[in-house]
């Protein structure tokens, strides 16, 4: 294995253990403290999916993944993909799908506090935040992505992404 | 023996096939001394999608699949139907020692198979 396929390798268990840390709120909410906590390993899990698949075409050195964000909404979208490609079956209006797919994917990456749309959306699940002279706390804020991942579209993005994870282990 | 460029265009056709976005693919070639640097040989798709979001040319690698009858790794660089304009004058770099090579159509029937 070359020392791209290493660092891809890390990614891909980080990513492993971040959506597990989500799943198992999933699995057993009385364990969740707060909503913003099981959005966050979804999110962490994702930027990690991401940062294997650059890392390992090996263009990108790993510090400078390392220390960039915001490739979830341009990724994701294009590594759910991929595992469309790979499955037997499609799912049930692909287009609809593939839309709310990237639709996900845009918002999650917005979860993470470094990334604000130039300040347009200060909104996250990790700091509080200051919007229009008003003080907000991921505590208290409705997340467009928790109610979206309830939907159909968002259980086929989260079974992509399991399965997208665990190729890459 | 699996035969790089066939599964190339095959993947493209998928492509084509699972997304109405995507507007054009091309196959992306390497120089030998890049990809020695590699080390095994690789599919390279440069995909114009117009539902993508601009970041410039930005390769992702995903490993073989062989059960979906994908039998090597392969790179994909999704960019924007600007950004390839950039790219082919000169405005946006591809990785250092890649081109643009054969265009893969989409398949006449329309859905990419």
């Amino acid at each position: 294995m070359s020392i791209a396929d290493d660092w891809a390798l890390a990614y891909a268990r980080q990513a492993d253990a971040d959506f597990r840390a989500w799943q198992r709120y999933e699995d057993d909410p009385r364990a969740l403290a707060a909503e913003c906590h099981k959005l966050l390993f979804l999110q962490m899990a994702c930027e990690k999916l991401c940062k294997a698949h650059l890392v390992r075409a090996g263009v990108h050195s790993p510090a400078d993944v390392q220390t960039s964000h915001g490739f979830v909404r341009k990724h994701l979208p294009a590594i759910l993909k991929q595992e469309v490609v790979y499955a037997r079956e499609r799912p049930r209006n692909l287009k609809w799908t593939l839309s709310q797919i990237q639709h996900l994917s845009g918002e999650i990456e917005i979860l993470n506090p470094a990334m604000t749309r130039d300040g347009r959306r200060p909104d996250n699940c990790e700091y509080p935040w200051e919007d229009g002279g008003k003080v907000y706390s991921p505590l208290d804020h409705d997340f467009f992505p928790a109610r979206l991942l309830t939907a159909p579209a968002g259980r086929i993005f989260l079974n992509l992404l399991r399965r997208a994870i665990v190729r890459n282990l | 023996m699996a035969d790089k460029h066939q599964e190339a265009v095959e993947l493209a056709q998928k492509h084509y096939a699972v997304e109405e976005g995507v507007k054009d693919i091309f196959i992306l070639n390497e120089t030998a001394e890049v990809e020695a640097v590699r080390g095994e040989p690789t599919i390279k798709l440069l995909e114009v999608n117009e539902n993508t979001v601009p970041s410039g040319a930005m390769p992702i690698q995903f490993g073989p699949a062989p059960s979906s009858g994908i039998n090597f790794p392969s790179v994909i660089v999704e960019v924007t139907p600007s950004e390839y304009e950039k790219i082919k004058a000169r405005e946006l770099a591809l990785p250092n020692g890649w081109e643009i090579g054969e265009r893969v159509p989409r398949a006449s029937n329309g859905n990419g198979k």
